[in-house]
């Protein structure tokens, strides 16, 4: 877990940084000057490419929370309301009580009571 | 550039070489029949045929005039294969309808793998080409590229080229051709600002998604639902256990329903996994009772109120769904266990019939069958059982819940060494019983009112019909221990359950105590009713009781005989009490 959330701090870093210096890039590239016709075509692909990188980053950035909540909610385990901190006695009692209604259901489902009563 | 030329045939070559290969997988394979050794083709005929020992003559003729009816109706069919193998290059064939999508998709395929390889192609020829004219200014780097085709064929270094000067009007153009990258960068810029705004867009939209997709998830796991992840056939994805895998049932469908995302506004929804069939209709069990007292068709008498189980699941939400999908897994298993059961218990006079359970107790009938939840109607109020069937259903419910609790407990048990006695383990594989205990206490209540009828029979006449003798007796000096196996009854006053189990009497054969002094005798009457068999074994011991110095009483063994039957006790215990008593007549 350590090395796992070391790992994501750095690539969030990482992306942060590439994402402005994607932007930074985008910046420089539309300057004109005098460059060649061909420099310029180029360079207006890149700023294109510049640009799905970005977004790129950004999806990843999105996809790192995402994984950060899985992996969170994964690791939740259902609390059992009621029974925590419960003592043994307290549910030896429960059975008890459990015990008794169950052998009076089977004395109700079985006919017991139905034929003494007559 | 006329290097190349030599290349190409070559490439080319191996595109047709790939398509062919693929021609013969795909899409028919008769033709190499004829190409085939005479090895071959015979293995191939008994492959598709079988072997030769079967094939008589009528066999053949049979076949020709099959093939020869088919050649008919599929010419059209053939004509179109035929051309299919002519035409490679995929113009419009005429394909059989049933055939089409699968056609029509090899075709794309086709396509798309000689587009990808013309264009490899394509780009293969050009690094050749950028290749040769740099290998002459810098051979190494040029040689690296190059195919070994043209290495071979062309020296390195044998394309040269020249600087072209720029034209004379080279200001003009300058100025021109930054007009033109302006418009580029212009155009790029203003793309790349609407593809940044649009993808905002879209992640803020999906981040919504997310969210309400996220606050649904936390609502079920707030409701304490196990959330685990699941394979499925494409990914990996979030699903919630709500079945009963995990409290010791064994059930097929282990009850894992997956947490969609719906796509369009991101809300939670929830999916079961059904391992085998696709569809399931929520069905709950449902039980009737029947009278057959006096007539021939029996009485509806009593019915399970299942309207009032569904009540609850009227509310909408994704918890809802889950808990409507658990209580449905366990009526389905509830039914499952019962007629597995069922079909044990048929020398207990339990039939299955057309999906439904049928117990037959003497003077009513229990019928357990399942309903499916569009029909559950309230039931009738005036019919006079309905609270016990209601009870019998509760308590079918409850023994599989105590059956789930068992095999709980038993994976608790480390495993035993394989080397061990086999009956061990197999002793630890306990038979269902859901509704044995039901038909068990019902046979052993009935035979204890046999028992108890044979007692003040046997007093009446010893007593020549004293009505008031009797009663005395029965009253003061007769002792009835139900339930004398259950080892809770030793210790009533104890807080604590021997073992912790709640269900030790359901579980366990129903055994009673009867115990009686008449005179002298002390009538002591074991009954004992085996679960499994529901068979009853009657032990009697008759004691002679002297009283001896004041209080104090001895008493010596005069009977200790076993029955398997009441009358069989009925006359034993008459003979026994006028033989053995000091009553004078």
């Amino acid at each position: 877990m350590q090395k796992s959330s070391l790992t994501l701090i750095t690539k969030i870093d990482n992306n942060v940084e590439l994402m402005l210096q994607k932007f930074h890039d985008i910046i420089e590239l539309s300057s004109v000057l005098d460059k060649s016709q061909e420099t310029l075509a180029i360079e207006s692909l890149q700023i294109e490419s510049n640009t799905s990188t970005i977004i790129r980053l950004a999806e990843e950035l999105l996809s790192i929370t995402r994984m950060l909540k899985e992996s969170w909610i994964l690791g939740q385990v259902p609390t059992i309301s009621g029974h925590e901190g419960e003592t043994t006695e307290a549910k030896d009692e429960q059975d008890l009580e459990l015990y008794f209604k169950v052998n009076q259901l089977l004395d109700n489902v079985a006919g017991l009571q139905e034929r003494s009563s007559k | 550039m006329f290097a190349f030329e030599g290349s190409e045939p070559e490439r080319l070559r191996l595109n047709s070489v790939l398509t062919e290969g693929l021609h013969k997988t795909g899409l028919d394979s008769k033709n190499d029949d004829s190409t085939l050794s005479i090895n071959q083709l015979i293995q191939r005929t008994i492959k598709q045929k079988g072997s030769f020992l079967n094939v008589t003559e009528d066999s053949l003729l049979k076949e020709i005039s099959e093939l020869e009816s088919n050649y008919v109706d599929k010419n059209n069919d053939l004509d179109a294969n035929v051309d299919l193998q002519e035409s490679q290059n995929k113009e419009e064939v005429k394909v059989p309808h049933e055939l089409k999508t699968h056609e029509e998709f090899m075709k794309q395929k086709e396509q798309i793998i000689s587009s990808v390889h013309s264009a490899l192609n394509e780009s293969s020829l050009s690094l050749d080409f950028i290749s040769l004219l740099i290998s002459c200014v810098r051979p190494q780097a040029g040689s690296l590229s190059m195919s070994p085709h043209l290495k071979q064929h062309i020296k390195i270094g044998s394309l040269s080229s020249d600087r072209v000067q720029p034209s004379e009007n080279q200001n003009l153009s300058q100025i021109e051709s930054s007009k033109i990258g302006r418009g580029w960068k212009l155009e790029s810029l203003n793309r790349s600002a609407q593809n940044l705004k649009n993808s905002s867009l879209r992640l803020r939209d999906e981040i919504e998604k997310e969210k309400n997709y996220w606050n649904g998830l936390i609502e079920v796991l707030k409701s304490n639902e196990v959330i685990t992840t699941t394979v499925t056939k494409s990914s990996k994805e979030i699903s919630v256990k709500y079945g009963f895998g995990d409290a010791g049932s064994n059930y097929y469908d282990k009850g894992i329903g997956l947490m969609k995302k719906n796509p369009i506004d991101g809300k939670l929804y929830f999916e079961k996994v059904n391992p085998h069939q696709s569809e399931k209709t929520n069905k709950l069990v449902n039980v009737k009772l029947y009278n057959r007292n006096g007539s021939d068709v029996p009485v509806l008498i009593g019915e399970s109120d299942l309207f009032h189980r569904v009540q609850k699941f009227t509310a909408e939400g994704v918890t809802q769904e889950i808990s409507k999908a658990r209580f449905f897994l366990f009526e389905e298993e509830l039914f499952y266990q019962l007629v597995k059961e069922a079909a044990t218990l048929v020398s207990l006079q339990v039939t299955i019939e057309s999906n439904k359970i049928f117990i037959d107790l003497h003077d009513e009938i229990i019928e357990i069958e399942t309903v499916a939840l569009e029909d559950v109607t309230p039931v009738n109020p005036e019919l006079a059982s309905n609270k016990r069937a209601d009870q019998i259903d509760t308590f079918l419910r409850l023994m599989l819940c105590c059956e789930h609790k068992n095999n709980l407990d038993k994976k608790k048990f480390p495993p035993l060494a394989l080397s061990q006695d086999q009956h061990l383990s197999s002793s630890l594989s306990t038979t269902l019983s859901l509704l044995r205990p039901i038909i068990t206490y019902n046979k052993h209540d009935r035979t204890l009112k046999q028992v108890e009828d044979v007692l003040i029979l046997m007093l009446t006449t010893f007593y020549n019909n004293d009505k008031a003798k009797v009663d005395e007796i029965m009253s003061k000096d007769y002792k009835l221990i139900r339930f004398c196996n259950d080892p809770n009854m030793r210790r009533l006053s104890a807080t604590k359950l021997v073992n912790n189990n709640a269900f030790i009497r359901c579980v366990s054969s129903p055994s009673t105590l009867f115990k009686l002094f008449v005179e002298n005798l002390k009538i002591v009457i074991r009954l004992r009713s085996l679960s499994n068999s529901s068979y009853s074994t009657i032990n009697m011991k008759i004691y002679n009781v002297s009283e001896t110095s004041g209080s104090a009483k001895t008493s010596n063994s005069l009977l200790n005989v076993n029955f398997t039957d009441v009358s069989q006790l009925d006359n034993c215990l008459n003979w026994a009490v006028a033989h053995y008593s000091t009553k004078i007549s």
